[in-house]
């Protein structure tokens, strides 16, 4: 559950302590006589004398169960949802103390990115379910395609089962797409779960699958923009700590935010042989495959690299020994002004390269800026009318809102960017920090035409580390591999993370012309570019970065063209970082 | 000229500045079509109705200044303002230069937005006036014969009807009949009108 994971980690995060009880309220067998009755006596004798403070609850369906069990069970006990669609919202009508986040797919957005991906494209086959929830949501698919003119034909495979679907998609004509809307329950009755859908269909379908959600990719899913139901889980959890902190429910709008990732999976893409370079700017690409060395190489090596280090250890207090106590120190104190002088250095590189970034933060500000100001003026006129226009002056506020939120999101990453801050190592994934930093990077990226693809190795070796510094790295090095295709018909910067020896590495390599060999030495060298407006510090700022971490940064130019910055962190402590990038 | 409701026509990347954008341009009495992309604007196409294009300048995969030339040599061009969050002078010089009306730096207010729209949508209906105009012209040229179409382009270069006569190799009193011929079917009573109507179809010697 990609929402609940997104939910207890902000929760989590909060600065008071909070006890978390989930609960899947059951959804089976409806059919049953007095099923409801049923489940609510169990839900009685479950939480007898249990009380909540607030209730977070995700899904269309659960939200409707959950409305007659909170009447009798929690009737003070404010409520949040999320993952509700606005149809569903309507249903449910108002309540006490119920605020959320509503959810749909941008099936406009989808369309057009599918259309980009495989040009050649005739037919969209639709999959979906059998029930009337399924019949709804499916049918905003062929209206969405009207909406937008798209010339894809449709081809109805909605309402079947399992098994007949199995073998329609595997005979699909040329030239098709299957897309995967809503599919809750088949024919039967049964209930159906999207990923085990899509993991059975993709063996047998000859064309490529889609569906504009994030949990399925990694099962057949080839991507899009998808919704980020962590990310919705996490604003409802935002929502529900406001709560608890005293504000009232029913003072919290409902909101509608039209966040998406653009997510794709590396395998589909190979499989259906789409170019990295026709997917939208700003695409991460995920689940690269490993073959089964490179993937657990570094559990092999672990148990090897354990003795090693020990000896190493070992050698370097005995070589440290070896030196008198004055030099020792005169190197201590040396140390200690080399850090402070790099610490200073290292952060005003960071503003350095906020200043690079500012215009297109700039943009990205003034972006929910301008959407704020048409809203209210738009918002004002319709107000003024003889008659004042509700539905649109609602929806207008809305959508200040949530440009409001997105506003309130550039300064934060801002701000975090910006704190002048000593080192503070923690227990990291690179995977994490890099897809942090691209996320500052995405905007520029976009306005400069260039595609960042991430692509990141699964379960990476943690490491004992100061994010902000690392961060500090990437972006410099992304910043390096932008500037150097300036010029360049290819234009991507691929953000790769690996495995090597046992160490997770980093490599951000670009499609530019590369570094001319006698250059190669001197990149690191403080005060050497080849850029005109360059300092010359942010390569020689990211090695002493890396090398303070003890991990080792080192650049190479690529068979085919262009050059190729790695650089690899000793892989951390004992520590099992649980969690990582699960979707 | 169509007497259909002018629309507007909203082309930006960010899909809140769209919804907003729409939602005040909605506001103040007009029909209004957005699009997400430059790409799935020429998918849809306008059609023949009065309107102009708003068009944010930078936008990922095709620009807005791209978008701006496509239109331009559209079938049915319509004026267009440009949106942009930032002041690129070189592109601004482009965007003016390929005729672009307007120019609003984001956020612009009410005022400045529909002002430009209101200017945009008189630019609009002055061309299609033209474009009237100059169809009429041509089908009426059309309508001469070959024969009738030379004499014509030679009266428009001012020439005597004696000098027309002689670089046909006609007499003069041939000349003068198709000479009358041409003034009826063009529907003009002078030479200095026929050269307005032609110059307005735009025909050249061949």
């Amino acid at each position: 559950m990609e929402a609940l994971d997104g939910i207890q980690s902000e929760i989590r995060a909060a600065d008071f302590t909070i006890a978390i009880s989930t609960d899947f309220i059951s959804q089976l067998r409806p059919e049953i006589p007095g099923f409801e009755a049923k489940r609510l006596e169990w839900y009685k004798a479950k939480y007898h004398g249990v009380k909540f403070d607030a209730i977070i609850v995700f899904g269309p369906q659960t939200l409707r169960a959950l409305v007659p069990l909170r009447k009798e069970l929690w009737p003070e006990v404010p409520v949040v949802f999320c993952g509700v669609d606005p149809g569903s919202y309507r249903e449910v009508g108002p309540q006490f103390e119920l605020t959320g986040l509503l959810i749909s797919s941008d099936l406009a957005r989808n369309l057009h990115i599918y259309q980009q991906l495989l040009p050649d494209t005739k037919r969209l086959a639709l999959v979906g379910g059998a029930s009337a929830t399924d019949r709804t949501f499916n049918s905003m698919v062929p209206q969405a395609m009207h909406e937008t003119g798209s010339p894809f034909e449709l081809l109805d495979l909605t309402g079947l089962p399992l098994e007949e679907l199995k073998r329609r998609v595997a005979v699909l004509p040329d030239h098709t797409i299957i897309l995967i809307f809503s599919y809750f329950y088949d024919p039967s009755g049964r209930p159906m779960f999207t990923n085990d859908l899509i993991s059975s269909l993709r063996p047998v379908a000859n064309a490529p699958i889609f569906d504009p959600n994030d949990y399925s990719l990694g099962f057949g899913n080839v991507g899009g923009a998808l919704t980020h139901y962590a990310w919705h889980g996490a604003e409802a959890a935002r929502v529900a700590l406001r709560i608890l902190r005293g504000e009232k429910a029913s003072q919290i709008p409902v909101t509608h935010p039209s966040y998406f990732s653009l997510q794709f999976d590396w395998r589909e893409l190979q499989r259906w042989k789409i170019a990295l370079d026709r997917l939208p700017p700003g695409s991460v690409v995920l689940h690269r495959p490993f073959n089964a060395w490179e993937r657990y190489r570094w559990w092999i090596l672990g148990a090897l690299g354990a003795g090693l280090i020990e000896s190493l250890l070992i050698a370097i207090l005995l070589y440290q020994r070896r030196r008198s106590r004055e030099t020792e120190l005169a190197r201590k104190r040396a140390e200690e002004e080399a850090r402070v002088v790099r610490e200073e250095i290292s952060h005003l590189n960071r503003i350095a390269s906020m200043g690079e970034l500012a215009s297109s933060l700039a943009h990205e500000l003034n972006q929910p800026l301008s959407g704020i100001l048409a809203n209210a003026q738009a918002a004002h006129r319709f107000a003024r009318r003889p008659v004042p226009e509700l539905d649109e002056i609602c929806a207008a506020l809305q959508d200040i809102e949530s440009d409001g939120l997105r506003a309130g999101e550039v300064i934060r990453k801002m701000r975090k960017m910006l704190k002048k801050e000593e080192s503070q190592p923690a227990v990291l994934d690179l995977n994490a920090v890099a897809a942090d930093a691209v996320a500052l990077l995405a905007n520029d990226a976009r306005m400069r035409q260039i595609t960042l693809l991430l692509d990141q190795a699964p379960a990476l070796p943690p490491v004992r580390a100061d994010a902000v510094q690392l961060q500090q790295v990437i972006i410099n090095l992304v910043f390096n591999g932008m500037d150097a295709i300036v010029d360049c018909q290819e234009r991507s910067v691929v953000i790769r993370s690996t495995v090597n020896n046992g160490d997770p590495q980093i490599s951000v390599s670009d499609s530019g012309h590369g570094i001319p060999a006698e250059m190669l030495d001197r990149v690191f060298d403080p005060f050497f570019s080849t850029k005109r407006e360059g300092l010359g510090m942010g390569l020689s700022i990211s090695r002493s970065i890396i090398q303070t971490h003890g991990g080792r940064i080192w650049v190479e130019n690529q068979k085919g063209s262009g050059a190729a910055f790695h650089f690899s962190l000793p892989a951390g402590d004992t520590v099992v970082y649980a969690g990582g990038s699960a979707a | 000229m169509s007497s259909a409701q002018p629309t507007i026509f909203v082309v930006d990347d960010d899909a809140s500045v769209l919804r907003g954008l729409a939602r005040l341009i909605r506001s103040a009495g007009y029909a209004v079509e957005t699009f997400d992309s430059a790409a799935q604007f020429l998918l849809c196409g306008t059609g023949d109705v009065p309107g102009c294009v708003l068009i944010d300048l930078r936008m990922p995969g095709m620009s807005g200044l791209e978008l701006q030339e496509r239109v331009r040599t559209s079938g049915c061009p319509l004026p267009i303002i440009f949106i942009s969050g930032e002041t690129d002078v070189s592109a601004t010089v482009q965007a003016m230069k390929a005729g672009a009306l307007d120019f609003l730096m984001k956020p612009f207010d009410e005022q400045q937005l529909l002002q430009a729209i209101e200017a945009a949508l008189d630019r609009d209906s002055v061309w299609r006036a033209e474009r009237t105009a100059r169809q009429c012209a041509c089908t009426r040229f059309a309508s001469l014969t070959p024969r009738e179409q030379e004499v014509c382009l030679l009266v428009t270069r001012g020439l005597l009807n004696k000098q027309i006569a002689y670089q046909l190799g006609n007499t003069e009193k041939t000349v003068k009949v198709h000479r009358a011929r041409v003034m009826e079917k063009m529907g003009v009573t002078s030479v200095a009108e026929l050269v307005r109507l032609v110059d307005r179809a735009s025909v050249t010697e061949r």
